[in-house]
């Protein structure tokens, strides 16, 4: 287990990622994610076409929580926390 | 008020609480790129105006408290405003102190926000009188020099900033581009029912400006070259202790307690200064004479977030209504659209809520301070409980859970929806121009206050005076 987890460490020192608001991303899964958000708005604004505008709204909002979910489950955050003390 | 607005606010401030407790947690996020996009979706679900108050104050409580834990555990800045506080929590951390840095940065925003509401209500009601006395009519002189008094502000933050001749060079032509966009925008808009844009896509991309220009550099390998980095960010959280009952007199009274009130108090009459800027400054001379260093290290974690959140309350509240115009940063910036008219977003057939917010919170004074009072004690409970209880565990599982990089996608997709239902295809695309306008001038140090004043001055020439005829007349406007 202990081994599994190093190895993936090293693999992990290895990958190159990009510096954006102090934190480290992937620049593919930044524009992934924000396709995903995009299309998930797109597809609100369809589905609520004929409804009044603050529907659309709550409509959208709620297609952004479901793509914040899914981007949260299929995108790893680049950070390895540790124990300190 | 009745009992169901009550609940209204009651609700919206415990969500508020708690979202923005997570934003805050999160490393490097921007209070006014997180703040403004939240507060218009309110104002285009037609909201009541106590209601987005009191959701715009538990916002700023709960960020500036929370902003200040991933400094106490890792010694990263959660925000902008907890940069200065990083050299005492990198000591502090070093020699063992966490809990007891996260105890006094959480009582040290709680004296802040106390203090700041106070001082602000002093200032308003001294301006209150002053107008009594003098006669003179503040709400009539800004709404017939709105233009001159943002104009001024704008020139005053130019001043205040750190690149003064680049932010006094950058108010005109950012003007300019926001009127060409108001005048070229029917002719491109192809919508018949869309003949004018509002303020609110032009709120958006100042907001959204730094973030979408950063994005965009990354398709060049030379900017992606420059920002490489290897691997994951490696960030150690330090254990904390648990607090008991015995602590807590231990946590709300101590020897940092009088130097955060007297330093709260000193910064709120600073409400017109950056808010980072006085956290240094009252900060530092507020503990300059400690010799103990560990003392000067808590007396200083305790001091800044005490001035933070009480220059962001006092700047705000002193904005919307001693002055009626947003005079400070912590206004200008996060609380940017309190002070824009957005267009009516009432639904059909139902008679629109104000039209006004800034007339509409000040036309019923003393209920609107009874809804920031609310909204902050109740922000108060739940984020200091929760902090003071949790802030290792909330701090290690938005650490584990929340990638960067779909909170900045989450952010551009609320951009892109507000964006859209207001003004269209159209909309979109003349805003990201802007966008893209306002981030350069951003990376050039011109900050997000100067940009919103320029807006404020431009709309308000273009509207209310007849400088930009001529124009009109060639866009056939």
């Amino acid at each position: 287990m202990e081994k599994e987890k190093n190895q993936n460490n090293e693999v992990n020192s290895t990958k190159v990622y990009y510096k954006m608001w102090g934190e480290h991303i992937s620049f593919k899964q930044l524009l992934l994610a924000i396709l995903v958000n995009v299309l998930f708005v797109v597809i609100s604004i369809i589905a609520t076409i004929k409804l009044q505008y603050q529907y659309k709204l709550i409509g959208g909002l709620m297609a952004m929580v479901i793509a914040l979910v899914i981007c949260a489950i299929f995108i790893r955050p680049k950070r390895n926390i540790g124990n300190g003390q | 008020m009745d009992i169901v607005l009550l609940m209204q606010i009651i609700l919206v401030v415990t969500m508020a609480s708690l979202l923005y407790m997570v934003v805050g947690i999160i490393p490097g996020t921007d209070e006014t790129s997180v703040l403004v996009p939240a507060t218009i979706f309110l104002f285009a679900i037609n909201a009541h105006p106590y209601v987005i108050l009191a959701f715009f104050i538990a916002s700023i409580t709960s960020l500036n408290l929370t902003d200040s834990i991933p400094t106490a555990l890792t010694s990263i800045p959660g925000g902008v405003m907890s940069t200065p506080l990083v050299e005492h929590s990198k000591y502090l951390k070093e020699n063992g102190l966490v809990t007891k840095s996260i105890r006094k940065m959480t009582t040290g925003s709680f004296y802040g926000t106390i203090f700041g509401f106070l001082v602000a209500m002093l200032v308003i009601l001294v301006a209150m009188l002053f107008q009594e006395l003098t006669k003179v009519d503040l709400k009539s002189f800004v709404a017939s020099y709105g233009h001159f008094v943002y104009f001024g502000g704008a020139i005053l933050l130019s001043v205040l900033s750190k690149k003064k001749i680049v932010s006094l060079l950058a108010i005109i032509p950012f003007g300019i581009a926001i009127v060409f966009i108001v005048l070229v925008y029917p002719h491109v808009s192809f919508d018949t029912s869309k003949s004018t844009i509002s303020y609110t896509p032009f709120f958006l991309s100042i907001t959204l400006g730094p973030l979408l220009l950063q994005t965009v550099k990354f398709f060049f390998p030379q900017y992606r070259k420059k920002n490489e980095v290897y691997g994951n960010k490696d960030i150690m959280l330090e254990k904390d202790e648990k607090l008991t009952r015995k602590d807590i007199k231990e946590v709300f009274i101590g020897p940092e307690t009088k130097p955060t009130i007297f330093a709260s108090i000193v910064s709120s009459f600073l409400f017109f200064l950056s808010p980072v800027g006085v956290t240094m400054l009252v900060g530092q001379s507020a503990t300059a004479k400690i010799e103990d260093k560990n003392q000067r290290a808590l007396t200083s974690v305790s001091v800044m977030n005490g001035i933070s959140n009480a220059t962001y309350l006092s700047g705000v509240m002193i904005s919307l209504f001693a002055f009626l115009a947003p005079i400070s940063p912590a206004a200008s910036g996060p609380g940017a659209s309190l002070f824009a008219v957005f267009p009516d977003y009432a639904p059909e057939g139902v008679p629109p809520l104000f039209t006004n917010f800034l007339d509409f919170v000040n036309n019923n004074f003393w209920l609107s301070i009874l809804v920031i009072f609310i909204a902050f004690s109740i922000a108060l409970v739940v984020t200091m409980y929760l902090t003071l209880r949790f802030a290792r565990k909330m701090t290690s599982l938005v650490f584990k859970y929340i990638p960067q990089e779909a909170v900045i996608a989450l952010l551009i997709g609320l951009v892109v929806l507000i964006v859209y239902l207001d003004s269209g295809i159209a909309g979109l695309g003349l805003i990201l121009i802007l966008s893209l306008f306002s981030g350069f001038l951003n990376s050039k140090g011109v900050s997000y206050g100067v940009l919103f004043m320029s807006l404020y001055t431009f709309m308000s020439l273009y509207s209310n005076t007849g400088l930009f005829d001529f124009a009109k007349g060639w866009f056939g406007a």
